[in-house]
């Protein structure tokens, strides 16, 4: 049988308060059914916006109902579009792309090359949250790291269909081609 | 009535019909056995456990060798007829789901008529078809029961050398399969139980330290034949109709296990990640002109969690095979699946059925995760090298995956990325012996979304590592290890750090003179994987350097300090021997670099990903990472915005806390300032691409990842906007 954790445990847990101990026995349990309307319950309480959290991507990002659509918002309530669209677009980005830059970072022997690599930085916009790192050789594209199904997740795995229907497709090159039009 | 046995290539059919039309191993909707009676199911598994575990603790002391005695890079288990793993041993469980595939070959290729298999026999194999590199030497010994095949028992393990281009484990100069040493692709090396004289003839003439083969040979089969009498153990307290269905049922149920672990932590849709490395070959000793220029290895990797729980995993935008032994076909992708499936998924039962609903692409045609069908002589001496990103990756999706679902318990960054090194000499018993790192197995581990990595560890081949006692390898090798301290600064840097590895020094001696190659996965020079979690910098690359040895002599004779440590990745420890007395490598070294005696390897293992944005590091952490002198006083201020001095009165680093509140809005402002619109950077980086403005090996590994994969030319021009035409 799994243990039914109380909110404050896994508030603790969250922030990484839980002694050691006592994680591997979480580690070890079955688990716990109802953690996800729990965690997004915490997760909510946290978040300087008021729309209904869908699903957490990471400590910042949150899928979140906003009217009809679902949108991608940060804690601090900066808005990052349709969550089809990887939210990178709508990022602010530094990238470290010189020997200088980059040895604040990776220091001395650590140091990449910036012919071979680029060091992309990608910010919350609102409150400059570093959201993701990544280490590409310059030209690869951004990576959208994950693309939930939220309608799958919802009607077929929570068995709570969302109010909205919403298809599983990336949007993001369509995003793309229309900023490509603009170039011209 | 005269009951006609099916042959094992109608089984294997069957099966697959089994699987595809109901959806369960064997079609085993309903687990009769385990049904019964549950407590005699649990105490069989518990048998045949004990079985493999037996096999690997008494058969690794039969070997001399190091990695096998050592550090336990081994692996035991029980197959049924057809070749799912039934049960397994602790060890290099990435090994585990490649004897399958050996037994899908060898039941294609008819070995029930030719070679034929009977009790007592042995075949070996380290071909491509089941292994990941010739190094890793797989044998299989068929269980019989009154004349019938019941089931196979198996060993494997590394052995130090097979007779490859360069002498060692890791053979990474080879352009093909031709120089990477002796292979045996399922011969049969043992009838009636005793060796065929000609192989162990073969062994001895063609590789440079057959002895250990051949004790690692005796090791495998020995651990191989305590499996067999377990099996026939059961089989004579249980009957063999039972056994024959009980390890259907461990199987099949091993599915539902990991099936139902993913429906339950997950979340279904889509993870993509690309990654590379780089391979600095130009202007090195190489043997062939097409060797002579420095790569790109790009690694592409897609995995989709279906309504059904149902993992997919696809590798679109993996650039092309090299000239070089860092290839590798579907061994090595089913390697990446079994160990992402055995560390991030979990087993009830540790078999083939963990991984049964899992289903992996293959990897476009011609590129160095699938090479064969372009290049059927591919070398795949250094493969870890490949295999390595797609775990990493496989592990971080994952993880993803679980955050998403609130599982933060279950989240672990990603894995290590370790050098190879092998040194060639004499050891203190006057032999020839090439030894390479073993405690490369015993890496860190990543950052979990709630404490920081475990250091030295884990391995992600090898969750139970061991990096072996100094001691007995120094009895072994040509070398000796002069110190092993933590890397400084050495995992991805974010609010909960990577796991820490290893900086090793290794000093030549007893020998007179070592031979030197670096290679496999650890070889990023210039571009560190890109691996970590939501906001933590990926971990750094890895530098290895070499002292001189008349330099070293002379601090030994004049009683001076003689064990340099890296105690800050911006001074190398070596830099203590002086200007002109040690130098930086790149790797691969692929050719022998003789080091003198007295020589030293700094050593650098690499670390693991990180998670989280280092600014919301608890200072805390940060403190004890400095009283460890596990990162610098810069770092801290630089990466995780924590100022703070040493106490000289009690002797610890004290957090200066208004400072650290200053420095961290510093940094927050400074973002603020530097970060401009993605759009912007967007804009001027396709014009960079238009203008097709990069190096040569770069250009050249896009260009050649897109035309291995329309998938992947297809996101690169979409993601940049470019005509669907768009080429380098």
């Amino acid at each position: 049988m799994s243990e039914d954790y109380t909110k404050r445990e896994l508030e603790k847990l969250i922030d990484g308060q839980v002694p050691w101990d006592r994680c591997q026995e979480i580690i070890k349990n079955p688990k716990d059914e109802n953690r996800f309307e729990k965690v997004t319950e915490i997760y909510q309480s946290r978040a300087a916006f008021k729309e209904q959290i869908i699903l957490p991507l990471t400590p910042y990002l949150f899928i979140v109902q906003k009217g009809k659509d679902y949108v991608v918002k940060c804690k601090c309530g900066q808005e990052f579009g349709d969550y089809r669209v990887n939210w990178k677009l709508y990022s602010s980005i530094f990238v470290r792309d010189t020997e200088e830059t980059m040895e604040e970072v990776y220091p001395g022997v650590q140091r990449p090359d910036p012919d071979y690599c680029e060091v992309r930085e990608y910010y919350c916009p609102g409150c400059a949250a570093l959201l993701e790192v990544e280490t590409l050789p310059p030209g690869v594209p951004a990576d959208f790291e994950f693309l939930p199904d939220l309608d799958t997740f919802y009607s077929e795995w929570l068995n709570k269909p969302l109010k909205e229907k919403t298809e599983f497709v990336d949007k993001t090159p369509e995003v793309i081609a229309q900023w490509a039009k603009e170039i011209g | 009535m005269q009951v006609v046995k099916k042959t094992l290539k109608e089984q294997l059919k069957e099966n697959e019909e089994l699987l595809k039309t109901t959806g369960y191993r064997y079609g085993l909707k309903e687990l009769k056995l385990k049904n019964q009676d549950p407590t005699v199911y649990e105490a069989v598994w518990g048998m045949m456990e004990r079985v493999c575990e037996d096999a690997c603790n008494t058969a690794v002391h039969v070997s001399a060798s190091a990695p096998m005695g050592e550090a336990r890079d081994a692996c035991w288990g029980i197959l049924s007829p057809t070749g799912e793993v039934v049960c397994c041993s602790t060890g290099i469980i990435g090994h585990f789901a490649l004897p399958p595939l050996f037994m899908k070959w060898a039941i294609e290729q008819d070995y029930e008529n030719d070679p034929g298999i009977n009790d007592g026999d042995v075949f070996e194999c380290n071909a491509p078809i089941s292994a990941i590199h010739a190094n890793d030497i797989y044998d299989m010994v068929p269980v019989f029961w009154e004349g019938e095949l019941i089931a196979w028992t198996f060993g494997v393990g590394h052995t130090l050398d097979v007779g490859g281009i360069t002498p060692g484990s890791l053979v990474m100069a080879s352009k093909d399969c031709f120089t990477d040493g002796l292979t045996l692709i399922g011969e049969k090396i043992a009838v009636n139980d005793k060796f065929l004289k000609e192989y162990e003839r073969r062994v001895m003439a063609f590789t440079r330290m057959g002895f250990f083969w051949l004790l690692d040979t005796r090791a495998r089969v020995a651990g191989a034949h305590i499996a067999r009498a377990g099996v026939l153990e059961v089989v004579q307290r249980y009957g063999v109709e039972f056994y024959k269905q009980i390890v259907k049922e461990f199987v099949e149920d091993s599915r539902r296990y990991a099936q139902a672990r993913i429906k339950a932590q997950s979340v279904p849709g889509r993870i993509r990640r690309r990654s590379c490395k780089d391979v600095m070959a130009e202007g090195k000793k190489v043997i062939f002109t097409e060797q002579d220029k420095n790569f790109i290895m790009m690694s592409g990797m897609e995995m989709t969690v279906d309504k059904n729980a149902r993992v997919k995993m696809s590798f679109d935008g993996t650039s092309k095979w090299l000239p070089f032994g860092v290839n590798n076909g579907m061994a090595g992708l089913a390697c990446v699946a079994t160990c992402v499936y055995c560390n991030m998924v979990g087993f009830e039962y540790h078999n083939s059925g963990s991984y049964g609903d899992l289903i992996i692409e293959p990897a476009p045609d011609g590129s160095f995760a699938n090479p064969y069908n372009v290049n059927p002589f591919a070398s795949n001496g250094s493969s870890w090298a490949g295999i390595m990103g797609f775990m990493s990756m496989g592990y971080e999706s994952f993880s993803r995956l679980y955050y998403s679902r609130g599982f933060v318990e279950e989240v672990m960054a990603g894995t290590w990325h370790c050098p190879g090194i092998d040194i060639g000499g004499t050891n203190l018993s006057g032999i020839y012996v090439v030894l390479v790192n073993v405690e490369m197995v015993p890496g860190a581990i990543g950052a979990r979304a709630i404490a920081d990595g475990d250091n030295t560890a884990w391995g992600c081949i090898y969750p139970n590592a061991d990096m072996g006692n100094v001691e007995g390898l120094e009895s072994v090798g040509p070398y000796v290890w002069l110190s092993r301290r933590l890397a400084v600064d050495g995992g991805g840097k974010g609010k909960y750090r990577g796991g820490l590895h290893l900086n090793s020094s290794y000093m030549i001696w007893p020998s007179e003179t070592g031979t030197f190659t670096l290679t496999d996965t650890g070889i990023t020079n210039r571009v560190p994987h890109n691996n970590s979690l939501y906001g933590a910098y990926p971990p750094p690359i890895i530098k290895q350097i070499i002292g001189d040895g008349k330099a070293h002599k002379k601090l030994i004779d004049e009683k001076k300090e003689v064990i340099f440590g890296r105690e800050d990745p911006r001074k190398p420890g070596l830099s203590k021997l002086g200007e002109g007395n040690y130098r930086l490598t790149e790797a691969p070294i692929l050719f022998p670099e003789t080091l003198d005696r007295y020589s030293i390897v700094e050593a650098d293992h690499g670390g693991s990903a990180g998670f989280g944005d280092p600014i919301e590091r608890d200072p805390k952490l940060v403190k004890e990472d400095l009283d460890m002198t596990f990162t610098t006083l810069q770092t801290a201020r630089d990466v995780w915005g924590v100022e703070a001095h040493y106490d000289q009165g009690l002797k610890e680093w004290v957090i200066d806390e208004d400072a650290t509140n200053k420095r961290r809005k510093e940094l927050i402002d400074r973002r603020k300032k530097l970060g401009v619109p993605y759009k912007e950077w967007w804009k001027k980086s396709r014009a960079r691409v238009m203008k097709k403005d990069f190096i040569e090996p770069l250009q050249r590994t896009l260009s050649e990842a897109m035309s291995l994969s329309p998938k992947y030319a297809q996101e690169f021009t979409e993601l940049w906007g470019l005509p669907a035409d768009f080429t380098f």
